[in-house]
């Protein structure tokens, strides 16, 4: 119950921080130009409507979980705006697929995740929505992320090294219990965090302290992905640890998209 | 039990002969009202399916799956319009409210005729709520195809993420109206403050619709 409490007191900081952000971006651009502000306010949106609706679910069902609801489509279309705002910032060459590096790495890396939360919930029509939705969102930030040099090839290696060893330690976490399902708890945990200070970082380089607002775009919408990987893999106490950090990554979106208006 | 089919046809039959009279936006804003009414009952059809594949109840199916199926069957004809059609945005809008009416007026036909109307202040907020929604719920993702717009293409994400959020909005009346009481009134009175929240951005947007509509 307690922790209903604070998931709901989260969310409703959430929506509350999103709305601020929401009428700031449309007072100060009445015509709001830039396409990629364009998608971050309908995205927005989309969050403030999908977050009301689990309140209001979670108030009117007793905290009960659907097999499937609005929840799920409505975050699909915010990794899908979100997406598309980065997508428009493509070299017009990339903004279609190919099977290079960091599209096969972002799309495996959203499989396996999918496959954990399938294999945690049951839930296997709306994980694999939101696992579609999350895939696209994934590679068109790798792709960027690789195009602006935020991540070099020579880093491949030691990237697909990291994301390899968090992924076996979640599907470790799935078939394991007592002392080593802690200590791969743990251990997955370090990982997450260690990501989450990665791209912190990043946000801190791009968008407070620099002027790059393409890599400041790219690396506040990665920093909100990863916390939203991180959440989605989480449980108690670290679910709203990482309801906390995506509170952040929000702050820094909208921080990267405001630079990006008043270029 | 209604016959649903034999409804629509009653109703449709008049609108469908006036296509013959009229011509320009009024044939046209006649001929949409006619399809929202045939979408209302493909979604019931659909809604039917889901019902049958999934085992769950009816209330299960109108809180979580209908706003889906309904939403989806009401954007096909739009998405087909806009992809057939090379006017400009501000001509989608009125066929898609007309859309939008019939959807809701097919509907409401049919909840009066299966739980009776001796209650007026009842029927008069159910009908006016549900008519007022399905025009929002449309009236979001014309906004929402028209802010994509200033993207590179009318991409399918951006179509997407415009459905979603009509879906969001639509589900979360819908789960509001299927608790009484408080929940209830608040989900009765939403769909009108979510059309006064939504004048500004649409006037902004659309400045020029009456314009389109005397065309």
């Amino acid at each position: 119950m307690i922790s209903i409490l604070i998931s709901d007191a989260i969310e409703l900081i959430h929506i509350t921080l999103l709305t601020a952000f929401l009428i700031n971006t449309i007072r100060r651009n009445p015509v709001i130009k830039s396409s990629t502000a364009s998608l971050y306010v309908l995205g927005t949106v989309v969050y403030i409507a999908s977050d009301l609706y689990w309140i209001v679910h979670l108030l009117i069902k007793n905290g009960e979980t659907p097999s499937f609801s609005a929840v799920e489509i409505g975050i699909a279309g915010v990794f899908i705006f979100y997406g598309a705002a980065i997508h428009e910032r493509m070299r017009p060459k990339q903004r279609f697929f190919k099977l290079t590096f960091p599209v096969v790495f972002a799309a495996l890396f959203t499989l396996i995740n999918t496959i954990c939360w399938i294999l945690w919930t049951s839930g296997v029509v709306r994980d694999t929505i939101t696992g579609i939705a999350m895939g696209y969102f994934a590679c068109v930030l790798a792709v960027r992320m690789e195009e602006l040099e935020l991540l070099k090839k020579e880093k491949r290696a030691q990237a697909s090294l990291f994301t390899a060893v968090l992924m076996f330690l979640e599907l470790g976490t799935v078939y394991t219990s007592g002392t080593l399902l802690l200590l791969l708890d743990i251990a997955r945990y370090i990982f997450w965090f260690a990501g989450v200070l990665y791209f912190a970082v990043l946000v801190y380089k791009y968008v407070i302290a620099g002027k790059d607002i393409e890599k400041g775009l790219c690396s506040s919408f990665a920093f909100y992905l990863w916390s939203v990987f991180g959440l989605y893999l989480s449980a108690g106490t670290m679910y709203q640890v990482f309801n906390v950090i995506l509170l952040f990554s929000m702050i820094a979106m909208f921080l990267a998209v405001r630079k990006e208006e008043g270029r | 039990m209604i016959y649903s089919e034999y409804v629509l046809i009653c109703i449709a039959s008049p609108i469908l002969l006036t296509l013959l009279f009229v011509k320009g936006s009024a044939r046209r804003y006649a001929l949409f009202f006619v399809i929202g009414m045939v979408v209302c009952l493909l979604s019931a059809y659909v809604g039917g399916f889901v019902q049958q594949v999934s085992g769950m109840d009816s209330n299960w199916v109108s809180i979580y799956a209908s706003p889906v199926t309904e939403e989806l069957m009401k954007m096909i004809p739009l998405i087909i319009t806009l992809l057939l059609s090379a006017e400009k945005d501000s001509g989608l809008l009125p066929s898609g409210i007309a859309l939008a009416a019939g959807f809701a007026t097919f509907e409401n036909c049919c909840y009066i005729l299966s739980s009776g109307a001796d209650e007026l202040v009842f029927i008069l907020i159910r009908g006016l709520s549900v008519g007022i929604m399905h025009i929002v719920s449309i009236l979001i993702l014309y906004l929402g195809l028209i802010m994509a717009e200033r993207m590179y293409s009318r991409s399918l994400a951006s179509i997407i993420g415009a459905l979603s959020l009509s879906m969001t909005f639509h589900s979360l009346y819908n789960l509001l109206v299927s608790e009484p009481g408080m929940p209830s009134i608040i989900g009765f009175i939403m769909p009108t403050l979510t059309a006064v929240i939504l004048y500004e951005p649409y006037r902004r947007l659309v400045p020029n619709l009456s314009d389109s509509y005397t065309e």
